[in-house]
């Protein structure tokens, strides 16, 4: 499968480089003032060190000579490039990120590779069932909702020259077509959120965001019935259970895909209303979460393809229908389950149905 | 004397256009020639403007009334005026199906003839004629040629008429009469050509790396360069049609017109590397005064690389060269030129054309900026080394055609040259962008709405030739007047009835879509009164509007967006508070 896009613009280091070059040979004032104008917008989407760096290289370029030596000196005498990932794959919650772990083999006690504004990174890489290696990059966001993540994204983006981006994590599923531990891979992500609300009512506004069609197609090609995922599962299963209290999945249990829509939102959904909702927004909803809508906005902006694998966790009903016998204390008890289900699955996914030479991302 | 009134259909555009001299002396020439010197234009005879009738697939699809309607009612305004009405229905999209709208065509004028006495004669034009036999529609026809009521014409010079009674003498004058009248296939060509910029790697065939800075797509113009392409070939070659050669590994725009061409022409067609890989298996071609097509030559390695394989395969006779764009030459159009090659090796070209080469020290190399991939565009905007370039190679001007609510922008790149030396490829990204964004760019052709300034009219046009936008060009203090939300229509319609602007705003069809486009916007002035403008015309389908750049940051407020292809926003401290008119 190959995963082909094109960006809407060009990688920001890449225009400061050539903005400081200019500014460095005009000799007119006045071009020289537009190309400054130019590179200090464009430098606020840099990331942390690239930005210092380069902001240092241009001040060389238009303070008066005796200052230069001065700003050499804080300079850092080379800018490391971006360290190139194949997949970027992102998280909410913590127990999110140790289902991620499980199933990617990070061993728990492993410090991450690399820490930025407080995030954390681990780089693993996964071998894929053609021999090949797909390296990638894990990070956990820490709080739900959109805006969480979209920045978590925009930062991890920053660090990492990503060419896809995976979501993984839970959602509350349709009861009359999911079950739990099932695994939800949309192909639409609707944000419902959006709506005006006035005196006769509140008159809907849902943005749909659509995974690119290539990528839908791979999703539809991925079928558990071919692949061996079973004891990967159980292994991954075992593990979870070291770390959290999970009751058992019955034992024939078989994951079932369902590629069809996921609803956003701004809220948490513990009333029962999902069905309802399902008749409102679309037919083919499956699921809701709270990240979606962020995550897929802030990929399409930055041009980078995206996957959003979402284990169903609940019912979003706590008091009747999740955990076991609607007992509110145990309404989160599948949520680890859940996690690693979407984890596993997703990993099994990428080590099948992604070559590395096949993804290419102008 | 005889008047003729006109009929020309616009198919696939979106707003009527002005039907210009060329194809007015068009008209006049087939009138000469078929008819006689008796007959006149009408609208030559009253000095009046003539307008086509913009139709639609969508039109079309919604069947014979909908394109009756427009027929009639055109119809209806000229009919007891004339004697003789010219109807041309070959002036098509070339990505829409003749038939079904043709079949919708001829069922109209069938029911014009049977309903109407005056005109006593229907002169109709079309691109190509129906084999008489098989197309059902043509038996529409056949009863009022058989009476003299219609004669048929297609772009060949082919004519049906009763009983051969009437035809064209000389169709080789008339072939170049219509390319004439309808472009010049060459400029056309010149102007379709997508001159790409980028970093491009190039690797000789002596293993030398290097790098281009610009590659030449000539995948819009496919129409043009088969013409040319397939003229070329008869001037050399006359009837002794040669074995036709082709090598493109990057330029893969050459291989469909070189197909078209040899079907056209019954020529046998190769790829150059399948020879060459036959010649390995032991078998061998026997090639009949071949011609090998290139779609472009610089340093002449790839040629050299081919004729040495040529000759390691004693495949045969040295072909003759022929390469649609070259480098060198002095010729800018159909030169040729020698190059050193066991004696020397002629090779003819279609056009010349500029290319940058780096051997050592590219500069792009130098700043690490990223290859470009063959083909298509990485970015859909411009990447900063492509803007600025583009600007530096224009000279730099203070802003012309200020809004009177700013202050003109003392230093900024003259936009009409930049977009003289660019504007193929420019259209086109901004189509992709409009693409990308708008997702479901309807199939239907758009109208684009620009002020009537140099840039912005040069950008359109190329937005028209490229992509088939219909374009309507506003004047500035037009667009200014409607400043006023509650401006007095009825006004602006009294004072502008025969402005051409005017006219097709008022006859477009309202549900097309519409684009606004600029060169530059800053305050977004200009912008927000075209949309009042638009929608006080009553169109409500405004898609977007886009812009080579936004100085003033404003174009993401408001319902419709600005798209640009290069983002650069100045502060309202360098621009001027324009709003209170004070500045720093």
């Amino acid at each position: 499968m190959t995963i082909k896009q094109k960006n809407i613009h060009e990688d920001r280091e890449v225009s400061c480089r050539v903005l400081i070059d200019l500014i460095r040979k005009e000799e007119d004032p006045r071009k020289r003032k537009l190309y400054l104008h130019d590179f200090l917008s464009k430098s606020l989407d840099l990331r942390e060190t690239a930005k210092l760096y380069y902001t240092l290289e241009v001040y060389r370029e238009i303070v008066m000579p005796e200052y230069k030596d001065v700003i050499k000196q804080y300079q850092k005498k080379t800018l490391t490039p971006r360290t190139k990932i194949d997949i970027g794959i992102i998280t909410i919650k913590n127990f999110e990120l140790n289902a991620a772990k499980i199933a990617l083999g990070i061993d728990f006690k492993k410090e991450s590779d690399h820490k930025e504004s407080g995030y954390k990174y681990w780089i693993k890489d996964i071998n894929t069932v053609k021999g090949k290696k797909l390296k990638t990059v894990l990070t956990m966001v820490g709080k739900p909702r959109g805006i969480n993540i979209s920045n978590a994204c925009r930062t991890m983006f920053n660090i990492y020259d990503i060419k896809m981006c995976i979501l993984i994590g839970i959602a509350a599923g349709l009861e009359s077509k999911v079950k739990i531990a099932d695994i939800v891979v949309p192909e639409t992500i609707y944000d419902i959120e959006g709506m005006r609300l006035e005196g006769s009512g509140a008159k809907k506004r849902p943005i749909p965001y659509n995974m690119k069609r290539s990528l839908a197609r791979s999703i539809e090609y991925f079928d558990l019935k071919v692949i061996e995922w079973k004891e990967a599962f159980q292994n991954n299963m075992n593990k979870i259970r070291e770390l959290y209290k999970t009751p058992d999945l019955p034992e024939l249990f078989e994951p079932e895909i369902h590629n069809k829509i996921i609803l956003t939102g701004e809220k948490l959904l513990a009333d029962g209303s999902l069905e309802l909702l399902r008749e409102e927004h679309h037919d083919e909803t499956r699921a809701y979460e709270m990240e979606g809508g962020g995550f897929a906005a802030t990929c399409d902006e930055c041009g980078i393809p995206w996957i959003v694998f979402r284990g169903i966790s609940d019912y979003g009903d706590p008091t009747t229908k999740d955990g076991i016998g609607g007992n509110p204390h145990l309404r989160k008890i599948w949520q680890p389950i859940a996690a690693l289900s979407a984890a596993t699955i997703a990993i099994l996914y990428m080590r099948n149905e992604i070559q590395q030479e096949d993804i290419v991302l102008f | 004397m005889n008047t003729v009134g006109l009929l020309t259909i616009g198919f696939g555009t979106a707003a009527p256009e002005k039907i210009n001299n060329n194809i007015l002396n068009y008209y006049e020439y087939i009138l000469k020639e078929l008819m006689g010197f008796t007959y006149h234009l009408n609208c030559r005879i009253n000095n009046c403007d003539e307008y086509s009738i913009p139709l639609s697939l969508s039109d079309c699809e919604e069947g014979n009334s909908v394109v009756y309607e427009k027929i009639f009612k055109h119809f209806e305004s000229i009919k007891d005026k004339v004697d003789t009405l010219i109807v041309d229905i070959s002036t098509m999209a070339s990505s829409l199906i003749p038939g079904p709208v043709e079949f919708h065509i001829y069922w109209a004028i069938s029911a014009l003839i049977v309903s109407n006495q005056q005109p006593s004669m229907f002169i109709l034009i079309t691109k190509q004629l129906p084999p008489l036999s098989e197309a059902c529609y043509i038996h529409i026809m056949r009863t009022y040629v058989e009476n003299s009521k219609i004669i048929i014409l297609d772009e060949e010079g082919n004519c049906i008429s009763k009983n051969d009674e009437i035809s064209l003498s000389d169709k080789t004058r008339y072939r170049i009469v219509v390319s004439e009248a309808k472009g010049n296939i060459s400029n056309l060509f010149k102007i379709k050509i997508l001159r790409r910029m980028g970093h491009y790697k190039r690797i000789s065939s002596t293993g030398i790396k290097y790098c281009v800075r610009e590659f030449y797509d000539c995948s819009e113009s496919e129409y043009e360069l088969k013409i040319l392409i397939q003229n070329w070939i008869i001037k050399n070659y006359g009837d002794d049609i040669p074995d036709i050669l082709y090598h493109c590994e990057v330029s893969k725009w050459l291989e469909p017109p070189i197909i078209s061409v040899s079907k056209e022409i019954g020529a046998r067609c190769f790829h150059v590397n399948d020879i060459f890989r036959a010649c390995e298996t032991g078998f061998k071609y026997e090639l009949k005064k071949p011609i090998l097509i290139l779609p472009l030559i610089d340093s002449a390695n790839t040629i050299i690389g081919i004729l040495d394989k040529w000759k390691k395969f004693e495949v045969g006779e040295i072909p003759l060269v022929l390469s649609i764009l070259s480098t060198q030459g002095i010729k800018e159009e159909n030169g040729e030129y020698s190059i050193s090659y066991n004696g020397n090796i002629n090779i003819k070209y279609i056009l010349r054309v500029d290319r940058t080469t780096y051997y050592e020290e590219c500069p792009l190399c130098v700043l690490d900026i990223p290859y470009t991939e063959y083909g298509d565009d990485d970015n859909l905007m411009l990447t900063t080394y492509d803007f600025w370039s583009m600007a530096s190679s224009s000279e730099w001007i203070k802003e012309k055609d200020t809004p009177k609510i700013r202050r003109e922008l003392e230093y900024i790149p003259n936009f009409e040259q930049l977009i003289h030396k660019n504007g193929a490829w420019l259209a086109r990204k901004i189509k992709d962008i409009i693409n990308y964004y708008v997702e479901w760019l309807p199939a239907n052709p758009i109208i684009v709405v620009c002020p009537d300034e140099a840039g912005a009219n040069a950008l359109s046009e190329y937005l028209r030739v490229i992509d088939g936008f219909s374009i309507i060009s506003i004047p500035k203090d037009v667009i200014f007047a409607f400043e006023q939300e509650n401006i007095n229509l009825n006004q602006i319609y009294k004072t502008y009835e025969h402005e051409k602007w005017h006219i097709q705003m008022s006859n477009a069809p309202k549900n097309k879509h519409i684009v606004i486009v600029e060169e530059f916007s800053v305050s977004g002035s200009t912008k927000k009164y075209l949309m009042n403008m638009i929608r006080r015309y009553g169109f409500n389908n405004i898609l977007c509007h886009c812009a080579i750049v936004d100085f003033g940051g404003k174009g993401k407020e408001g319902s419709i967006v600005t798209y640009v292809l290069y983002e650069f926003h100045l502060k309202t401290e360098t621009i001027g508070d324009y709003k209170t008119k004070e500045y720093s």
